[in-house]
């Protein structure tokens, strides 16, 4: 048993190393074809004169050809160097730290939102039915095709500007003005993940209302409460963690567009202006966290379906 | 030098830097009797909107300053647009965010005033003993923030650190022969050519003063977030939180009390999105802003939570020719092109109203000899609706060519975008075969500076314009783009007598005869319509309720410790 652990921990970690590297790759490549050069935000769009071009194309590297740009890349990666970037000359380690920090909080604030609120809202629209099951589903059929950004605007024109509850820009500094200042950021990244895992929660649930072995539940005279909890739930948390899986990790592509909407300084719109800048080191490191993080939430949701379902941790006989 | 990043949003222009001549004599005149003050207010305002009238632009009400602030202010929150400040090193970059922010905290030996004079600041006087040779008569008594003075070692340092060959000034300090201490509060600078404008740079980064021990400390990280600066400025740079904001305080040790900072706090944001920079300044959380995109300002005017004022700007819309060869390089097709516009639809549609027609590539308002410039402009003919009878007759004559001709836009501008769509619809109305090509910023700057980006292309629309002068002067314009030898001149437009002109008036000290002559190259250079005047729009400014007092024109903000004089409406 632990043997066969250790080896799918091995085989796990080997996966993920090949994941980043080709990843990393595919991302440098992407970069180097784009058209334009960092050196149009180093000079600012004005004429150097040649001499002067030249110098800063040494400086960067510029014009080494792709393959040992990469190389040299990779191997300052492994020591844990990622380089400098280009526009500010600063070292990326330190450009990204604060703004991870920010970009995390606003991914979990929404993970939080779509989960608990997504269950909830699917359970009790499973159990109880009527109006509320009505009502549910008009807002999350409306709420998964929703962009976030068009969220974000309605979202900050009427509890931002005209009410003045939340604040319209930045990130805030301090924990409980950061979690007010992303609490609006939070929900437009939220909505259509969050209308996924309700409309999931509630046809699984409903599955299992209708099986056998809850009506065997019910008519020996189990209480409603546990046999939702223990026997619907339980059985119908596969397909959610998926779903609830799968929502989360998508909204690392959406937290670029919410960031940029709401003036947030995180890694998502600094992304954008990296990728814009022709920024090689900082859209590699940026890259690759979120990469990492996809991987990461994707292999916690195999563990917990792992810990749901004992079927999965058998391994099949031959 | 104003340097232009190009980012994705309305505001932004981009081109090469331009230097303005500036006549002797008046900037003799202006440091004598001005002195620093902004007291141009009022003269400047009713001579703005003279021009403004004779320029044709829309009844906007245009000021060179907000009314003057009544009080002192605890703190303001004030917006850049175009997004963070690479360096506070003006060594090392001069882009328009650091532009901003840097004007506020240290100073160079000149000033640009409010009514777009140039006049006094690190230096007292200066004094062109002919066009080759200038002598600086340097203040004394300035301290920088920590106390220490101001001394000539600290004057040389900084001027003479922007001699390095690998700067990016290289195109200008090249023409520098020395810089050299000639008494104990004088410099003197020899050029190499007769080169009238040079006094004008030391009112932008080329003349900034910074301390010379402070500087050789902090090394390579002077002027970065953790290096810092040392100035002499009305505000002192208290801290820069990169990505989040940069933060100003006071300084009680400013030398010109007259220009005391006005707030105790002054804080920089980095919003660069239009919509969020829109709702900021609706709600209250950003207190200012210049540079507003068109289409917001109706909406900012109608929020109720402060004003939007309008003042002269020195950006110019225009069609600036690239192509060296094909239906571009032909003086016929841009002609034609040139009346096939509809300048004035351009102007309602792309930017609302709030721009006019404009008969030449040059921004109507003009540091010297006003009435010789307008004369001139009145000249040509008012071409704000086309005609397109002429304009076909004029492509038949070249022989209908038949190849594409790209109209490069910078992607996410509306501005840059608009001109461009308009400006090919025109083109195709005439019976050319015109093609819009947006492109994302890296790509589109590089045009600029790369002969090989710059292959396919007929034409850049710069965002917002294209056209930028620092000084209110045509000359920046026709040195840098106009003559031959420039390497800016990218469709390497030449006309020997427009060459012959720039270079006498380069060496002419008398501003009226150097009117005359550039006056002339002016109407030579637009008849070659190697740059096709589009619209001048003005420039913007948002302030909250509960703030006034800063100028308004362009250039003014890039150049002038324009955030001292913002203080409390009441």
């Amino acid at each position: 048993m632990a043997r066969s652990v250790s080896i799918s921990a091995a085989r796990f970690a080997a996966r993920v190393v090949v994941t980043l590297l080709v990843s990393s790759f595919l991302v440098f490549a992407a970069l180097y074809l784009s058209p334009g050069s960092p050196l149009a935000v180093l000079t600012s769009g004005h004429t150097v004169s040649p001499a002067g071009l030249h110098a800063l194309e040494v400086q960067y590297h510029l014009n080494e050809p792709f393959v040992q740009r990469y190389w040299s890349w990779v191997t300052a990666a492994l020591h844990g160097d990622f380089g400098e970037s280009i526009v500010s000359q600063a070292s990326v380690s330190s450009l990204l730290g604060p703004r991870v920090l920010t970009t995390l909080t606003l991914v979990l604030y929404a993970g939080f939102v779509i989960v608990v609120l997504g269950v909830l809202t699917g359970v009790v629209a499973a159990v109880r039915g009527g109006s509320f099951d009505v009502t549910t589903t008009a807002f999350t059929t409306v709420g998964v095709a929703t962009p976030s950004f068009v969220v974000a605007i309605v979202l900050i024109t009427v509890f931002a500007v005209e009410l003045r509850w939340f604040p319209v820009l930045g990130g805030g500094t301090g924990v409980a003005d950061r979690l007010w200042h992303l609490t609006l950021p939070a929900i437009a990244l939220a909505v259509s993940g969050l209308a996924y895992v309700s409309q999931t929660t509630r046809t699984a649930v409903r599955e299992e209302l209708g099986s056998e072995h809850v009506e065997t539940a019910i008519s020996r005279g189990v209480p409603r409460r546990t046999v939702i909890r223990r026997h619907v739930v339980r059985n119908a948390a596969i397909p959610i963690t998926t779903v609830a899986g799968l929502s989360i990790a998508s909204l690392i592509a959406g937290v670029a567009v919410v960031e940029t909407a709401f003036g947030i300084d995180g890694l998502g719109s600094y992304l954008i202006q990296a990728v814009q800048n022709k920024d090689f080191a900082v859209v590699q490191a940026i890259s690759l966290i979120l990469v990492t993080v996809f991987i990461i939430t994707n292999a916690i949701v195999d563990v917990v379906h792992l810990m749901l379902d004992p079927r999965l941790r058998v391994p099949a006989r031959r | 030098m104003v340097r232009k990043l190009a980012l994705p949003s309305v505001w932004h222009r981009v081109g090469p830097p331009r230097v303005t001549v500036v006549a002797i004599g008046a900037l003799l005149i202006a440091l004598i009797s001005g002195c620093g003050s902004s007291s141009g207010s009022a003269s400047g305002a009713s001579s703005a909107n003279a021009a403004a009238t004779a320029a044709g632009l829309p009844p906007v009400h245009l000021v060179n300053v907000t009314p003057p602030a009544k009080g002192d202010v605890a703190s303001v929150t004030w917006d850049i647009p175009l997004g963070e400040p690479l360096s506070l090193d003006p060594v090392k970059v001069w882009d328009p965010a650091s532009q901003t922010v840097l004007p506020n905290i240290c100073e160079a030996l000149l000033r640009v005033e409010p009514n777009l004079q140039v006049g006094p600041s690190l230096a007292t006087s200066i004094r062109a003993e002919s066009a080759s040779r200038y002598v600086f008569t340097i203040r004394q008594g300035v301290k920088f923030w920590d106390g220490h003075p101001m001394t000539m070692a600290d004057v040389l340092y900084s001027l003479r650190s922007q001699l390095s060959p690998s700067s990016f000034y290289a195109v200008f300090t090249s023409l520098i022969k020395s810089i050299t201490q000639t008494g104990p509060w004088q410099i003197t600078v020899t050029t190499k050519v007769p080169f009238v404008y040079y006094q004008k740079l030391m009112a932008m980064g080329l003349g900034t003063i910074y301390e010379k021990a402070y500087a050789q400390r902090a090394g390579a990280a002077y002027g970065t977030p953790s290096g810092g600066v040392m100035c002499t400025g009305p505000f002192k740079l208290k801290s820069w939180q990169p990505g989040q904001q940069i933060t100003l305080v006071r300084n009680p040790l400013y030398w010109d009390k007259p220009h005391a900072a006005k707030a105790s706090t002054f804080i920089f944001k980095f919003i660069t999105n239009p919509a969020t920079v829109v709702d900021g300044l609706a709600s209250g959380e950003l207190d200012g802003s210049y540079e507003l995109p068109p289409r917001s300002i109706p909406v900012l005017q109608a929020s109720g939570a402060g004003h939007v004022y309008f003042g002269p700007s020195l950006i110019m819309n225009v069609l600036q020719a690239v192509a060296t060869k094909g239906p571009v390089a032909n003086p016929l097709i841009r002609q034609a092109i040139a009346l096939a516009i509809d300048r004035q639809g351009l102007a309602n549609a792309t930017f609302n109203g709030y721009a006019a027609p404009a008969r030449w590539p040059f921004p109507p308002w003009y540091g010297y000899a006003q009435s010789t410039f307008r004369a001139a402009y009145n000249s040509l003919p008012n071409d704000s609706r086309p005609n397109l009878t002429a304009a076909r007759a004029l492509v038949k004559r070249a022989g209908t060519p038949t190849s594409a001709i790209s109209l490069a836009a910078l992607s996410g501008s509306d501005a840059s975008v608009g001109i461009a769509t308009e400006a090919a619809s025109a083109m195709t109305a005439i019976g050319l075969n015109a093609k819009v090509d947006v492109l994302q910023p890296a790509a589109y700057t590089n045009i600029y500076f790369s002969a090989k980006a710059r292959q396919g292309i007929g034409f850049v629309v710069g965002t917002g314009g294209g056209t930028f002068e620092d000084f209110p002067d045509p000359v920046e314009i026709l040195f840098l783009e106009g003559e031959t030898t420039s390497p800016y001149n990218l469709d390497h437009y030449s006309n020997p007598q427009l060459d012959s002109l720039v270079t006498r008036a380069m060496a002419t000290l008398n501003p009226a005869t150097r009117a005359t002559l550039v006056t002339k190259a002016a109407l030579a250079y637009t008849h070659g319509e190697a740059m096709i005047p589009l619209v001048s729009a003005p420039e913007s400014v948002f302030l909250n309720n509960r703030i006034t007092g800063a100028p308004t024109p362009y250039s003014v903000w890039n150049l002038y410790p324009w955030a001292a004089a913002i203080g409390s409406t009441s």
